[in-house]
């Protein structure tokens, strides 16, 4: 099974949230956002350990832009799951909440609201009651039952993994060695047991251990009187055959070490470790058929490598659970769910599962999803190698500048702040595409809602620009996302504008920047050439070079651009572009570049 | 694991019982399909029992779970009651009920919308009144004669259930008027946004058709359905348990016997268990041993039945005893023959027969009429279990009642029966208006208080089923739609019970002895005495053209013997014969023949 959609109505950060979903979640999103009251609304659902008292909402929860709450107003928190059949045990759970038009899809919702028999608006918690049902019937109520069988569990952001591990009791390690001693025959524990006992006793003989039990209990004695002697002692804990499964530590460093001693990483580790063996024995055991695993702030007290490592193992082999040679490929029992600040968690997140949440102005917060915006199997390919760490910080920013190169990269923070504008505090990326092929980015930027502006460059081919396809193209992509019934009226109408000029024009309302050739060749004609010149003077070139250079810096205008191209890309033009970024200070910025960032900066 | 083992040794204690019976350990052991056929007296429900038991502990793990159809609510109740005593409650995982419950409850409550079955929206059960006025309008429409609507009551039905699917040619060729008629009245019931009975298994099994999701979602929440009685189950339940068990996958495990396949007007065929126990996926266990009756009658019940099926008694068996009594003066003379005659010698004789260990059965309700009045007069406090009972023994809701009334006259001081059961029971009922933990508290305060207000043996009747539909009954149901039929017979009894009724003042005392049934005699059809047994059963009217029926058919003559058989087998030791002296019937003279060359 997966969660394929969830919905929230007046809760808390939410005023209507209607997100698309594909199973695992990655939600990211700023502080005080909402991701952790997300990850509430679905305890509310699903979470067994969360007693109703906590389910009962009150007025408090309601989403602060509602102002009045009044007899109609309702909290509703609904997810659909779909692909449930492949279980038939997660079939059996849930067949009954299937949606009336789509047996394919299972509603389940939560929903406060105030007492029927309430005249006047709500007053205080009390004038309200919550119920939990499937399917669009609030007579298909459900409750624990289900809960037991599709759990979530949630490990709290501010997690104490070492004091858990530590306590036996809360310790996840517990069931397991529980378990594991269900099967052991009791007279070998007693056997145990006794050598235990023997090896104890012979450790509290030693004359030196003696004497320091006798002077505990003579205190002790001596400070409580005779009526409140509670006859101390030393010795080894329990050697009781039942119990000596809790004397089983967790050791590290090949016994070593105890818990304790482990850096607050390796301790979050193993307790993530344990946690998730605790859910696949409950489910080998048939205790429970799918868990929905939710995990605050993954990256607490991780090395960026060790989270990339972890969380891709996690995603890649427990989730996906590789189908054996002929097999189907199987649901995996297990969902994971993660709110998580960290750019390198979300560059091996599947693609799909990103969810980023939004604070609107007076709409309270919006989800966008990647769940749903058709990704080819290209495209998603070529969007996970692309979203590497560094550029995994789009999903992070308010506003994408993409590039076709380093050139552009370097660059265009410069221009920038020659504009007056800092980039890093409007949250803005520039990132490269290495290349010209836009569409996947554009996809995903358009399905996260995150806005963009493309530079790219005219490519003149054969007397025609290359860059006109590309940007018509890019259009019809961007109306897509938008969902426009007919997304190739806007593109036919640019094109039939008449000339590139205009077209390239039309297409910049949809932040689609356009030069009139390449971008050094543009900064050559735009006040840059003696800049440029020099530098290249600066580079070790042949002595035909450097006269054709001599030339071209005694009249600029004489300059041959295809010549020009390939000096710089001798240089590197990523390291051509960082050195000329110094020179930048003081100098006009090209248009096209000023208002592809102003597109971006206006509409962050 | 251990501790599974002591939750289970209810049953596995139960399960040794049938250890030394060979063909009920096949059974008990069986892993696949398997087809259990039982004559009378043979261990049937015991078997099946213990054996879901079994299933539900070792086969089936939660959420998954078992679903058993039985041929009424009273066998699903005492399935429950026997299962319960085997350790197993009744959870979610296991359903128990008929072919009707299951199809609105398990299919078309749920899925009615999503399997596209196009029914109105909160669509419910029709009361008998509305399926006579759509009866009464489609006839206007259709046919527009003179003559009476519910005549056409029966054609109808079985117009319906003999064409289980309507795409086939013949819907429209076989009968035209009829299929019309049908379609009248199909929509005149949706206009009033209910369904009628024989809706049910039809609506739940065109469902099924058309939706293989449906049938894997049944598959997922019932991997096995266990079926009893399934000769008197029908063709819509036969095409349910194909599709289900031999195209989805769901495992069988069907209980019945051809030979007491009695309800062919109901649609039911006792070839369809012969056909299925001869499939050859299938593994058939045939139990032999009668533990009921007494050798004799078990000798004689093979000639009434005029089959040799080769029944045995286990050693140590009493013999039984055969009687045939001629009488003189029609049904009246039977009637004072047997309360002024046999009953006093018999109670004489055997001083030790609890009288709700005797039976009187016949072949038709009227006569039950006739021995009524006979009873009572010679002051003889008996239960009616036929069609003209004072409500139909099989409403669920007026057992209830008879439980909440036991409640009230001794059981709040014994503990007989448990108010916990009171209340689960009435949860169950009411199911669809105690939907949470919540509502179930609230039911249960409500009803707690109105019986405790109440509990006073000698109150009159009517007053206090007044109380209780007003104070518990009306309030809980407003939101069941699966009970308006209940609703229906309790205010039909409660017209019987007023002054304008035709039924003699009672008190709650007598309403709760019904219940118990402990010290009164039964007076019931052959039909209604199916799965029952007695020390004694009278047979009265049992003479041609009441049994089998003038003009009968060669079918018909068919089920008539195997009704008789069914009369006949209840016996555990005697069994008298009684019929007008020169109008035997010819079963009665084919077991005297026989009985006597023997």
């Amino acid at each position: 099974m997966h969660l394929s959609r969830i919905k929230i109505e007046n809760f808390r950060n939410f005023s209507d949230l209607d997100v698309a979903l594909d199973g695992n979640i990655v939600i990211v999103g700023e502080n005080r956002v909402g991701k952790s009251n997300l990850l509430f609304g679905l305890r509310l659902l699903l979470d067994p350990s969360l007693p109703d008292s906590s389910r009962q909402l009150g007025l408090s929860d309601f989403w602060d832009g509602l102002g009045q709450v009044d007899e109609k107003t309702e909290i509703r928190i609904s997810i659909e799951i779909k692909d449930f059949e492949s279980d038939f045990d997660v079939l059996a759970t849930l067949t009954d909440y299937r949606l009336d038009d789509d047996p394919d899809t299972v509603r389940l919702t939560y929903l406060l609201r105030p007492q029927p028999e309430l005249e006047g608006p709500p007053t205080s918690d009390a004038d309200f009651s919550f119920i939990c049902f499937g399917g669009e019937d609030e007579t298909k109520r459900f409750g624990h039952d289900l809960r037991r069988r599709i759990t979530m569990d949630l490990l709290h952001a501010l997690r104490d993994a070492e004091g858990d591990l530590g306590a036996w009791r809360r310790s996840p390690l517990r069931p397991l060695v529980e378990d594991a001693f269900v099967a052991i025959d009791p007279e070998k524990l007693d056997e145990v047991g006794q050598k235990i006992q023997e090896a104890s006793e012979a450790a509290i003989k030693f004359a030196e251990v003696n004497a320091l039990e006798k002077s505990i209990a003579e205190l002790f004695l001596a400070m409580a009187g005779p009526k409140q002697d509670v006859h101390p002692s030393l010795g080894f804990s329990a050697t009781d055959a039942s119990r000596i499964n809790r004397q089983i530590r967790l050791l590290i460093d090949q016994g070593q070490r105890g818990i304790a001693d482990a850096s607050l990483g390796s301790a979050n580790l193993i307790f993530l470790t344990l946690k998730l063996l605790g859910l696949q024995h409950l489910i080998e055991k048939n205790k429970r058929d799918h868990s929905l695993l939710a995990i605050e702030e993954p990256e607490a007290h991780l090395h960026p490598h060790l989270q990339r490592l972890v969380y891709k193992h996690l995603f890649e082999a427990i989730v996906k659970d590789e189908p054996t040679e002929g097999e189907e490929q199987e649901d995996a029992p297990l969902s994971v769910i993660l709110t998580t600040h960290s750019p390198h968690i979300a560059s091996v997140a599947p693609l799909s599962s990103l969810l980023l949440l939004r604070a609107e102005t007076d709409a309270g917060t919006k989800g966008y999803s990647t769940a749903n915006s058709g990704f080819s199997e290209a495209e998603t390919e070529d969007l996970t190698r692309y979203l590497d760490v560094t550029r995994a910080e789009m999903v992070f920013s308010r506003g994408v500048i993409l590039v076709e190169g380093d050139a552009e990269r370097f660059l265009i923070p410069d221009f920038a702040r020659e504009m007056g504008t800092h980039l890093d505090e409007h949250g803005i990326s520039v990132c490269s595409v290495s290349g010209t092929n836009f569409q996947p980015y554009v996809k995903f930027l358009s399905a996260l809602g995150i806005p963009f502006s493309i530079i790219t460059d005219y490519d003149e081919y054969k007397g025609k620009p290359l860059a006109y396809r590309r940007a018509l193209n890019l259009v019809l992509t961007i109306k897509k996302a938008q969902g426009t019934a007919d997304p190739m009226a806007e593109t036919t109408a640019i094109h039939n504008l008449g000339s590139y000029e205009k077209s390239f024009s039309e297409c910049e309302r949809f932040g689609i920047f356009v030069n009139s050739d390449t971008l050094e060749t543009e900064l050559y004609e735009n006040d840059y050439a003696s800049e440029i010149i020099s530098l290249l003077q600066s580079q070790n070139f042949g002595e035909k070079r450097k006269a054709l250079l001599e030339t071209w810096q005694a009249d600029p205008s004489t300059y041959d651009p295809v010549e020009m191209l390939k000096m710089i890309e001798q240089v590197g033009k990523g390291r051509f572009a960082q050195r000329l970024s110094a020179k930048i200070p003081g100098k006009q910025v090209p248009d096209y570049i000023a208002n592809a960032i102003k597109h971006v900066v206006d509409r962050v | 694991m251990w501790w599974i083992v002591s939750e289970a040794a209810l049953y596995l204690r139960a399960a040794q019982d049938l250890q030394s019976n060979e063909r009920q350990w096949q059974a008990y052991e069986s892993k696949g399909n398997c087809v259990l056929l039982a004559g009378p007296g043979s261990g049937k429900t015991k078997t099946l029992t213990v054996k879901l038991a079994r299933m539900l502990s070792e086969d089936v793990e939660a959420p998954r779970g078992i679903a058993c159809i039985t041929y009424n609510n009273e066998c699903a109740r005492e399935l429950e009651t026997r299962l319960e005593a085997l350790g197993v409650s009744s959870t979610s995982r296991v359903f128990i009920g008929t072919v009707h419950s299951f199809s609105l409850t398990q299919i078309l409550l749920p899925y009615a919308k999503v399997a596209g079955l196009g029914l109105p929206d909160g669509f419910s059960v029709a009361t008998r009144q509305q399926t006579r006025t759509a009866l009464e309008s489609a006839h206007a429409k259709v046919i527009a004669d003179a003559g009476n609507p519910h005549r056409w009551d029966l054609p109808l039905s079985r117009h319906r259930r003999r064409f289980l699917d309507r795409t086939v040619p013949e819907w429209k060729t076989h009968d035209l008027q009829l299929t019309k008629l049908t379609e009248a009245y199909e929509t005149e019931l949706r206009s009033m946004g209910v369904i009628d009975f024989d809706d049910m298994p039809l609506l739940a099994l065109r469902a099924l058709k058309e939706n293989s999701w449906l049938r894997k979602a049944l598959v997922a929440k019932y991997p096995i359905l266990a079926v009893d009685e399934y000769q008197d189950l029908g063709l819509a339940l036969h095409g349910m348990v194909m599709g289900l068990c031999f195209s989805a996958g769901m495992r069988l495990f069907a209980v019945g016997d051809v030979d007491q396949s009695i309800y062919g007007f109901t649609g039911a065929h006792p070839e369809l268990l012969r056909k299925l126990s001869e499939r050859e996926d299938i593994e058939t266990v045939k139990l032999g041993l009668n533990y009921r009756s007494g050798s004799q009658i078990v000798t004689a019940s093979e000639y009434a039945l005029g089959e040799k099926r080769g029944y045995q008694t286990p050693e140590g068996a009493p013999e039984g005893e055969v009687h045939f009594t001629p009488c003189t003066n029609g049904y009246e003379g039977q009637a004072r023959h047997l309360f002024e005659v046999l009953l006093p010698q018999l109670l004489k004789l055997n001083p030790d027969l609890e009288i709700g260990q005797i039976a009187i059965l016949y072949p038709a309700a009227f006569i039950g009429d006739e021995l009524a009045a006979i009873a009572t007069q010679n002051d003889y406090s008996f239960i009616r279990t036929d069609g003209n009972s004072l409500y139909p023994r099989g409403s669920r809701l007026m057992r209830w009642l008879e439980q909440c009334a036991m409640w009230c006259c001794e059981g709040w001081k014994t503990g007989k029966p448990s108010v916990k059961n009171i209340i689960s029971e009435g949860a169950r009922l009411f199911h669809e208006g105690v939907v949470d933990e919540d509502a179930k508290l609230i039911f249960r305060r409500c009803l707690l208080t109105i019986l405790w207000e109440q509990r006073d043996a000698d109150v009159a009747l009517d007053e206090w089923l007044g109380v209780l539909r007003s104070e518990v009954v009306y309030p809980m149901s407003t939101k069941a739609r699966s009970l308006a039929d209940e609703l229906e017979v309790l205010q039909a009894f409660l017209e019987r019970l007023g002054p304008e009724g035709d039924v003699p003042k009672m008190s709650l005392g007598d309403f709760a002895g019904m219940g118990a049934g402990l010290d009164r005699i039964n007076l019931s059809t052959l039909h209604s005495a199916k799965g029952r047994e007695f020390d004694v059963v009278f047979m009265c009217g049992m003479e041609e053209g009441r049994i089998p029926r003038h003009n009968a058919s060669g079918r018909e003559i068919r089920e008539a013997r195997r009704l008789f058989y069914v009369g006949f087998t209840r016996a555990r030791l005697k069994v008298h014969l009684m019929y007008g002296a020169n109008n035997s019937s010819r079963f009665v003279d084919e077991l005297r023949n026989r009985l006597e060359v023997a």
